[in-house]
């Protein structure tokens, strides 16, 4: 407050979680700490895989395995690959534009409108 | 159709939701790839028959791409940046990665949009450990 910044009106929790089905202990060694997982995948895949794995505000299992597995299939090679040759190949044809030229399972469109 | 609004973004994040919109979303992607695979633009550019249709499915999929990349704006940050570097397109390269807003909106809405293209690699593979 005394920054000057408001204050946030909801704070996301999550549950617990265990690491490959082990709680997380100084004897095990086995803590998760964000700053090295953010340098070693990156934020994004971090992130991708915290969301899209584990469900906020319940437990959950955290697996190094799996964030590698989120990370290589569906950033690195199911989109990355998709945006790569998709841009690469209309790059080198003079593509200029992107057009709607059909009809589509839209994610994004309103249905307000 | 499936279709989400900001309004229902919004709602998803409050009502902890995201890991469900990111599953929808990766289907996205998987039917993008399909539909690059089963279209062959690489293999219709070689011939001047039907070059025109693969540039077709390129411009489709550049769309497909704008689309599928706001919607995970607010959660892939550097890959989104990425992307609006790749399509060098004003509108998209104004949207913040906030969810709500006019930017993020007029981005959505653009329905034809003209693209300096400038490829680059998304996320580099990981080194293999050892």
């Amino acid at each position: 407050m005394s920054a000057g910044y408001e204050l946030p009106k909801k704070e996301i929790l999550t549950g617990f979680f265990t690491v490959d089905g082990q709680k997380m202990s100084k004897s095990l060694g086995n803590a998760v700490k964000p700053h090295e997982l953010i340098e070693k995948y990156g934020r994004d895949a971090a992130a991708f895989y915290l969301f899209y794995d584990l469900v906020i505000g319940s437990d959950g299992d955290f697996s190094f395995a799996r964030l590698e597995s989120c990370r290589e299939s569906m950033l690195s090679s199911g989109w990355g690959n998709l945006v790569s040759r998709v841009s690469k190949l209309a790059e080198k044809n003079g593509v200029s534009r992107g057009v709607k030229h059909i009809e589509c399972y839209d994610l994004c469109k309103d249905d307000k409108e | 159709m499936l279709s989400l609004t900001t309004d229902i973004l919004d709602d998803m994040i409050d009502n902890k939701g995201i890991n469900h919109i990111l599953q929808l979303r990766y289907r996205g992607v998987q039917a993008a790839n399909i539909y690059m695979q089963s279209t062959e633009p690489r293999v219709k550019l070689k011939s001047a028959d039907t070059a025109d249709e693969a540039k077709q499915h390129l411009e489709f999929l550049l769309y497909v791409i704008k689309q599928l990349s706001l919607l995970s704006a607010p959660f892939l940050l550097e890959g989104f940046a990425k992307i609006q570097h790749i399509l060098g397109n004003d509108t998209i390269s104004n949207v913040s990665t906030a969810v709500s807003g006019t930017t993020w909106s007029e981005a959505r809405n653009l329905e034809e949009f003209d693209v300096t293209l400038s490829p680059d690699i998304l996320y580099q593979k990981l080194e293999p450990a050892g």
